[in-house]
């Protein structure tokens, strides 16, 4: 797949991820009652201490990295597409999403034995990114090709 | 070729604005009603609802009007919400009126809710449950960080001036566990599965709108007043 199809690709799920996120953040914010949750335990996953990360709701950094991953990927798109240091921004910025994700997902199983349905898809949603980012292929500086 | 990127590009665009429009529509409806609230029945699998409420901890007038039951877990967003925007102020507009009585159960829904509880059941003791009750939601960022909560619910008994030897003594002993646990079995009983959880009258209501059911609430209750019920 080009560089140019990886990139939009990320750019549109991550903002689906960004609504995602920005619903699970307005939930904690205290904007709806309850959470559309068809299976899992999402209200027992936002109850808990483990929602809270570095003093802020999970969902705002989670707003925040889906936001920031846009952006580059948006920025991939344009002019700088393929320069080094746009790359090695997003091998990190998606490296540590999805280790942060796996750190929530393996939360939700092994302390709290919940899941949230909202958690999972955005777990699925940032692997994905991560996928399509390929940042063995950025970080090796492979040229970006076009079409 | 160049054509060809440009139309590929042009779609890209309007799936992106796609998204954009039904991922903010769905964010909108997922808020709810931006009108007035409103108090909607909904059916419960549950059991009697009189059959025994004295596990919870009233406050009100026994021959009130109107009798609201609210389930609600200390680790709860929701509930904090719902206490510190709605059940506060009814329970100060309403319940001192003979209008309403009011009867609050504790429904932990995870283990780390249990103490919190405890620790209002614990107040109980020393006739402060809903007071003890305001302080846990509205310090719930506190106490939640980890470790042993007890010590910080003992400093939030002294702020009530309560006898902290006894609240201490009856919240490392888990002295009101077993009363924590007829809260939160007529709760199950009722069918209860998620908090906060309100019952009017006996009648199990889901609580919408932006003020989470107080003008709604409110509402009904100069209803049932002025209807003599």
């Amino acid at each position: 797949m080009s560089y140019d199809k990886r990139m939009r690709g990320m750019v549109l799920i991550g903002l689906v991820g960004l609504f995602v996120a920005v619903y699970l953040l307005l939930y904690q914010m205290g904007f709806y009652g309850a959470l559309l949750c068809g299976a899992g335990s999402c209200e027992l996953v936002q109850a808990s201490k483990y929602a809270r990360f570095l003093g802020q709701p999970v969902p705002l950094w989670g707003t925040l990295w889906y936001a920031g991953v846009l952006a580059l990927a948006f920025l991939g798109l344009g002019p700088v597409a393929g320069a080094r240091w746009l790359d090695a921004l997003l091998a990190l910025a998606v490296t540590g999403g999805l280790m942060f994700s796996a750190y929530l997902t393996g939360i939700e199983l092994f302390i709290l034995h919940a899941l949230c349905m909202w958690c999972v898809i955005s777990a699925v949603l940032t692997t994905a990114i991560f996928v399509l980012a390929q940042p063995w292929r950025l970080l090796r500086g492979s040229p970006p090709a076009t079409g | 070729m160049a054509n060809a990127k440009a139309t590929g590009g042009k779609g890209f665009y309007i799936l992106i604005a796609a998204v954009v429009v039904v991922g903010g529509f769905l964010l909108l409806r997922a808020g709810g009603s931006t009108e007035a609230p409103n108090l909607t029945p909904i059916a419960l699998a549950g059991g009697d609802v009189a059959a025994d409420m004295s596990s919870g901890t009233a406050i009100g007038a026994e021959d009130a009007p109107v009798v609201i039951m609210e389930f609600s877990d200390f680790l709860c967003p929701h509930c904090r919400t719902f206490n510190g925007l709605s059940g506060k102020l009814l329970r100060q507009n309403y319940a001192n009126t003979g209008s309403m009585r009011w009867i609050s159960f504790d429904f932990p829904l995870w283990p780390e809710s249990w103490a919190p509880a405890i620790a209002a059941q614990c107040a109980k003791r020393q006739g402060k449950y809903f007071e003890m009750k305001d302080l846990l939601f509205a310090r719930v960022d506190s106490w939640s960080q980890g470790g042993n909560p007890n010590r910080k619910f003992v400093d939030y008994a002294r702020d009530l001036g309560l006898d902290a030897g006894a609240f201490k003594s009856c919240v490392d002993g888990q002295e009101t566990v077993a009363e924590v646990q007829a809260s939160r079995a007529y709760g199950e009983a009722l069918g209860i599965q998620s908090t906060p959880s309100i019952f009017f009258n006996d009648e199990p209501f889901q609580l919408t709108g932006g003020d989470y059911g107080y003008g709604a609430i409110e509402e009904q209750i100069k209803a049932v007043v002025a209807g003599g019920e």
